[in-house]
């Protein structure tokens, strides 16, 4: 039942129906727009504050890295303790699991 | 004229510093403060000129803003006004022979753009308001709607 009616709608008669229909709806949204309209040398350009945009789309991209980047630098003092403290090593790892196990076991008997 | 009756649609502004000395800045901020406040009226200053009816400029053109006033000019939607506040902006004032200078801000934009001077050095805040209704008034015209 179902293979029928997924049959009936990618039938090309549909799509060619959805076509039209979209364009003449396109065509509609293109009729809302002022007629006046001039195309000039700046006019389609995106406003950065008059500056001209840039032609390389490397200039544009704003890396993963830069999007917290006033975040690690406010917090750098720290962070830099921390990122240093992950040496890869899982034997470090355990070692500051258990101190600070013990640092929260000896804080909660003498709470 | 039908500025009293149909006062209907907020008038946005877009400010330009072409070159000027700030002294004309200050008093547009000082239009919109709650002494004079312009906002009662709608008229507000907005950050793009994609958004603006109006484009006000204050200071003579130079030679670095030149490129940039014409792309904003261009990107400012029509229909607009360009208001040019103070004297520097329409004649370049006490900067006419300055080697920065680039010159008025009405020689460098189209032939056909729809100018308000507002003069002034700097303006006064009544007469910036005053500036900004003419303005107005002649948006309603370019919109055919001043009958």
């Amino acid at each position: 039942m179902i293979d029928i009616v997924l049959q009936d709608i990618w039938s090309p008669i549909i799509f060619i129906l959805v076509g039209i229909l979209v364009s003449l709806i396109a065509y509609m949204f293109y009729l809302m727009g002022n007629p006046d309209y001039k195309r000039t040398k700046y006019k389609g350009d995106p406003f950065i504050s008059g500056n001209r945009p840039p032609t390389d789309l490397k200039e544009l991209h704003v890396g993963g890295d830069n999007v917290y980047w006033g975040f690690t630098k406010a917090l750098r003092k720290y962070l830099d303790p921390l990122v240093e403290g992950h040496t890869g090593i899982v034997n470090d790892y355990v070692y500051w699991f258990v101190v600070t196990l013990a640092v929260v076991l000896v804080f909660l008997y003498i709470m | 004229m039908k500025l009293s009756k149909t006062f209907d649609k907020a008038l946005w502004v877009f400010h330009l510093n072409s070159g000027s000395c700030n002294a004309c800045d200050i008093e547009i901020v000082a239009a919109i403060t709650p002494r004079y406040d312009a906002e009662r009226f709608g008229i507000k200053l907005v950050g793009s000129p994609r958004h603006a009816d109006v484009l006000l400029f204050t200071g003579p053109v130079t030679k670095k803003l030149k490129e940039r006033v014409l792309r904003v000019y261009e990107q400012t939607p029509d229909p607009k006004v360009v208001m040019i506040v103070g004297n520097c902006g329409s004649t370049t004032g006490v900067y006419y022979d300055s080697y920065a200078v680039e010159g008025p801000v009405d020689t460098l934009l189209p032939d056909d753009a729809h100018i308000i001077y507002v003069n002034g050095c700097p303006v006064r805040p009544e007469n910036l308001i005053n500036g900004v209704k003419e303005a107005w008034l002649y948006l309603e015209k370019l919109r055919g709607d001043d009958k």
